[in-house]
């Protein structure tokens, strides 16, 4: 939520610079990310057609 | 010195042969009786738990043999890259935070180096009283300090992404301004020559993206904050110094007291939000882990070097403070099983990922043991067992007990010995007063090891179930807890007592006298937490003392210079 501080406000010159750097979000997950259920019935499938 | 491959490879060896040999032992100690199925589970939990309880144990004895890289001490000269020194505030006491900024500010300008440097202070402060005495003493701060037009101070309304969210938005906003980010913690404090030396290796470096220090504990005033302080001041450099034989350029990151490159961190820390729901999708908890991490993938240098002095932190006063903090940590470490597998991360990354985990499921696994161990003797065993099976038996036990036993004790024997011949007994008042401490830090860290085990494992489950930490509210800077404080926050592990003592009477009579150093500290938890949240001054008896306190430190001096006239105005 946001917080509303009405009139507290920061003197002017204790702003940030206006430096803006960007940020780019990393990929931390596999395109087609699967749970262990899902990998467990892979293989129970893959041991089905085997079998 | 060999490779930090060569060292990994040595210390997981070693691990898994101290692992392989208990496992051997508990086998020896079982076999005569005949396996039932419990015991199969038993012989899993042992290798399991005794290859990490070698890890950290091999990492401490490791550290010994570390020797310094032979490079020339740099100059304590202007760096060339600018500087943000970070602080990420959330309604902490803004005298005690920048009382901080004001003895690291003054220790620059005393040294003449405040040109390349600017302290930001970024609040996510949520309560409007705080909020009015943080603006109010910032203006203090920045218009009474000789380095004026160096000090910034930015208010979020929303607390978006925690603390890993406020810096990044401090980086996307202001960040092409600097070179480097000290990134500190509200109650963190580095003298000058430490921060112009950070700044001044990553000058020299321009392939390292993260330096790490070994902050120091200071301030505690609490028997159980000494004892963390102590082990902290005393101990950690030396585990640190094991960390570092092994890290190549995959080094660790603790969120606080480390020098950042700006481009570096900027162009691949954004954080993702995970999918699924919390307690393993949403934001990114544990976030410095997976920066190291992040850094690493991209091919920066993330150094910890254990012998950057000057760096200090201050912990936790009590008990439940500390596991509110160790819940919090746990929530964060069991997320990263997420990232296990993230794409194109260093295995070794991988692997301190797994590390952290299992410095969590580690307490669930051993009092998986012992439960199993206390239903183990009720099942009926085949086997007639000799006299002479049973004397072998017995000495697998006790060799056992004691393996394991060395692995605690062993690590902390050797660095109070290396400490005595290199000297650095000395800065801790002497061998006598090192002994008193050291024994005394022993004997309470077993003392409370079932307690800090049974309240890893709740925080475990309550991490998997999704359920809250559900601690007694402490008041800010809270240090001492009364007795009925300290019952709220453990009566359940007196209940767990209970049941052990009542189920081992009952069933396994003859390991009632095996169990009692874990049934007594359960039994007397409450007691324990409220005595040791007592403050305790060591300084009249030598007990538990620091180099930090026995050695006047000028940044930790001027801090406390600034804050008693800050609050005697």
């Amino acid at each position: 939520m946001k917080h509303d501080f009405g009139d507290l406000d920061v003197k002017p010159e204790y702003q940030l610079p206006d430096a803006p750097l960007p940020m780019p979000t990393q990929v931390l997950e596999h395109a087609h990310s699967r749970s262990w259920f899902e990998h467990l019935r892979s293989l129970w499938v893959l041991l089905a057609i085997r079998n | 010195m060999a490779s930090a491959a060569a060292n990994r490879a040595r210390l997981i060896a070693a691990s898994a042969t101290v692992s392989l040999l208990s496992t051997w032992l508990f086998v020896q100690f079982s076999a005569p009786g005949g396996f039932n199925t419990l015991d199969g589970l038993r012989v899993a939990l042992v290798a399991i738990s005794t290859f990490w309880l070698s890890w950290g144990a091999l990492l401490g004895i490791a550290g010994l043999f570390y020797r310094p890289k032979n490079s020339a001490p740099l100059p304590l000269s202007p760096p060339v890259g600018r500087c943000a020194v970070v602080v990420p505030i959330y309604n902490e006491d803004p005298v005690a935070t920048f009382s901080r900024i004001a003895a690291m500010s003054a220790g620059l300008s005393r040294l003449g180096l405040h040109d390349q440097f600017d302290f930001v202070v970024l609040s996510d402060t949520n309560s409007p009283e705080i909020t009015a005495e943080e603006i109010e003493w910032f203006d203090r701060l920045a218009s009474q300090a000789e380095a004026r037009g160096h000090f910034f101070y930015r208010r979020r309304s929303e607390n978006i992404g925690r603390k890993s969210g406020n810096v990044e938005d401090f980086i996307r906003r202001s960040g092409a301004a600097y070179t480097y980010a000290v990134i500190l913690d509200a109650d963190s404090l580095m003298s000058p020559e430490t921060l112009v030396l950070l700044a001044r290796r990553m000058d020299a470096d321009p392939t390292l993206g993260l330096l790490q220090t070994v902050p120091k504990i200071i301030g505690a005033r609490t028997f159980f904050g000494r004892i963390i302080q102590f082990g902290a001041s005393y101990y950690s450099s030396t585990f640190a110094r094991g960390t570092a034989l092994i890290q190549d350029a995959q080094g660790p990151f603790w969120g606080h007291n480390a020098i950042v490159r700006m481009t570096a961190f900027a162009d691949n820390c954004g954080l993702p939000r995970l999918s699924g729901k919390p307690p393993f999708g949403g934001q990114i908890l544990s976030h410095d882990y997976v920066e190291a991490a992040l850094l690493s993938r991209a091919g920066w240098k993330v150094e910890v070097d254990p012998d950057i002095d000057g760096s200090f932190e201050e912990g936790p006063e009590n008990i439940i403070e500390y596991a509110k903090r160790d819940r919090r940590w746990c929530q964060g470490n069991l997320q990263h099983a997420r990232l296990l597998t993230a794409p194109g991360l260093h295995w070794w990354n991988r692997f301190t990922f797994l590390q952290g985990i299992m410095a969590y499921l580690g307490s669930p696994i051993w009092l998986a043991f012992l439960a199993a161990s206390i239903l183990s003797v009720g099942m009926p065993r085949t086997s007639y067992i000799t006299f002479s099976q049973q004397v072998a038996s017995n000495i697998a036990a006790w060799s056992l007990v004691g393996l394991i036993t060395s692995l605690l004790v062993l690590p902390k024997f050797l660095i109070v010995i290396s400490s005595a011949l290199n000297g650095t007994n000395r800065k801790f008042g002497g061998m006598r007063a090192v002994l008193a401490s050291a024994g005394t830090e022993i004997v309470f860290s077993s003392l409370i090891a079932p307690i800090t085990l049974l309240m890893q494992t709740r925080s475990v489950f309550q991490v998997l179930f999704g359920i809250d930490g559900g601690w007694p509210a402490t008041s800010r800077n809270e240090r001492s807890l009364t007795l009925k404080q300290a019952w709220e926050a453990s009566y359940w592990i007196v209940m767990i007592g209970a049941v052990v003592l009542a189920v081992t009477l009952a069933i396994a009579p003859n390991l009632f006298l095996w169990l009692l150093p874990v049934i007594v500290p359960m039994a007397l938890a409450p007691m324990l937490i409220a005595y040791s949240s007592m403050v305790s001054d060591g300084r009249d008896g030598l007990l538990l003392m620091t180099a930090e306190e026995y050695n006047v430190v000028p940044t930790i001096d001027a801090r406390d210079r600034v804050r008693s006239h800050w609050q005697s105005a």
